[in-house]
């Protein structure tokens, strides 16, 4: 027998990067959510992700290294297409990575600053990544085997659609977190944000799923809907996702205003990330670069994937293992005090 | 820097860590070695392999990406600039904690030293503003 390993790479990488998006969405999101909080939930704030947000950057490590590694031909692409909006992303998680620490060291002139900083980077940082991931879903233009398209072709009214949609996500995902980590009357400002968040992307799904239908046939043709027609056979084998979605956002909305209901409401947040994922990876397959790269054409040659599973498949579980023991050991509700550590 | 490691080993081992003044005074204006040790490292290792980016395979001017030289120059000044601000604030909190000196509960890691009775007890210091220390 032998393994599909293009594939095989593209599954690791997919999950990398959905990894990527749920861990690092939350504590982005805590710092979107910033701007409405007191000083003192701030300190709480930071402290509930303190010990687990730099873990959660490293998926990104991983989603950007492995793609390097096994789909060189999708990586070298990319990088040249997103130039800008990545340095974006780049520069305001340095200012938010050090905000961490700069926040409990300065001063009492010096902390507005870092607070600004850790709340503008958690900010710019969800939107950066909202107008890569609308630049790379609306289509990059390819010739031979490089990028030939402008260098602001990420920019589009679907790529700001896209990127506000994310960062609402993310401050979605953020508010649940709070939920699960703090108490009192954070908890319940953390309830109330997330009922408002959970409608707004709801709406936020809904848009970009719309205006996907009409960036490229590929989508169309697997969803079966287009702008004037559904197929309805393709449509009915597809629709449980969607579907899937609305649950989930129904159940985060219900169980946010619930006061017995810790788990829930990340959990079902989650499943909205899910479905959402999938719903797009559906959307651009069998592309690696849409709509003209597809996964097969893009990897690297089969002894050097099989050489990297080889590695991967011992480095993952020990990856997962830490990350889950450290989950472990800062569970239970966050508080300010626990901040330095 | 490895003289200084080796003098300080000898140091520690006949237990006058604490005591040379003149060890103490160099370690402190030794601190920047290791950042200029680390460029010179990198810049040698970068400047050395050119032509290529791959030693002997790959040309540098081969690999160079469709990104134009205004982008490479605008993300360039963007990260220096992030740099310039961050290494700054980070120099003035580390040179403020030097200043404020050990908490109460921290003991010189000296020979023979005694552990620490109680861990917690360098908290409530710790808890004081720092205000006024650089």
């Amino acid at each position: 027998m032998t393994l599909d390993l293009p594939m095989i790479w593209a599954v690791i990488i997919a999950t990398a990067t959905f990894l990527y998006v749920v861990l690092d969405g939350f504590d982005l999101g805590v710092g979107i959510l910033f701007p409405f909080s007191s000083d003192s939930e701030r300190d709480v704030m930071v402290a509930s992700i303190a010990p687990v947000w730099d873990g959660n950057e490293t998926w990104l490590v991983l989603g950007g290294g492995g793609l390097f590694a096994a789909f060189p031909l999708a990586y070298a692409t990319l990088m040249p297409a997103m130039y800008l909006p990545i340095g974006f992303m780049l520069t305001a998680l340095i200012f938010r990575g050090v905000a961490f620490e700069f926040r409990a060291k300065a001063g009492r002139r010096g902390k507005p600053f870092w607070t600004a900083a850790f709340a503008g980077g958690s900010l710019v940082a969800a939107l950066s990544q909202g107008l890569v991931l609308g630049g790379f879903l609306q289509g990059i233009t390819v010739e031979g085997r490089s990028f030939a398209g402008g260098h602001w072709d990420w920019l589009s009214p679907f790529s700001l659609l896209v990127a506000v949609s994310l960062a609402v996500g993310y401050a979605l995902l953020g508010s649940c977190w709070l939920i699960l980590k703090t108490e009192g009357e954070l908890n319940a400002k953390a309830r109330r944000w997330t009922r408002r968040l959970a409608l707004a992307v709801g709406f936020a799904m809904f848009a970009v799923s719309l205006a996907m239908l009409s960036v490229d046939p590929t989508v169309t043709a697997h969803w079966g809907v287009s702008m004037t027609s559904i197929d309805w056979f393709t449509f009915v084998s597809v629709a449980p996702l969607p579907a899937l979605a609305g649950v989930s956002i129904v159940l985060c909305w219900r169980h946010a205003g619930r006061r017995e209901s810790e788990r829930v409401p990340m959990l079902a947040a989650v499943g909205i990330f899910i479905t959402g994922f999938l719903g797009l990876a559906l959307s651009t397959y069998p592309n690696i670069i849409p709509y003209d790269i597809t996964i097969r054409e893009a990897a690297a040659a089969d002894n050097a994937l099989a050489l990297m599973l080889a590695g991967v498949s011992v480095m993952l579980p020990v990856i997962l293992g830490y990350t889950a023991y450290v989950y472990w050991v800062f569970r239970g509700k966050a508080t300010a005090d626990a901040a330095h550590h | 820097m490895i003289g200084l490691g080796v003098w300080g080993t000898w140091l520690w081992w006949r237990g006058r860590l604490e005591k040379s003044g003149l060890f103490q005074r160099l370690a402190v204006a030794m601190a920047p070695a290791g950042f200029i040790a680390v460029l010179a490292g990198w810049i040698s290792a970068e400047v050395g392999r050119q032509p290529y980016v791959v030693y002997g395979v790959l040309r540098t001017a081969d690999a160079v990406s469709p990104v134009s030289g205004g982008q490479v120059a605008s993300s360039l000044l963007v990260f220096m600039t992030v740099y310039a601000i961050v290494f700054s604030a980070g120099s003035l909190y580390i040179l403020r904690l030097i200043s404020r000196g050990p908490g109460s509960g921290e003991t010189p890691l000296g020979r023979g030293h005694q552990p620490m009775r109680n861990p917690l007890a360098g908290i409530a210091d710790d808890a004081e503003p720092a205000g006024g220390a650089s």
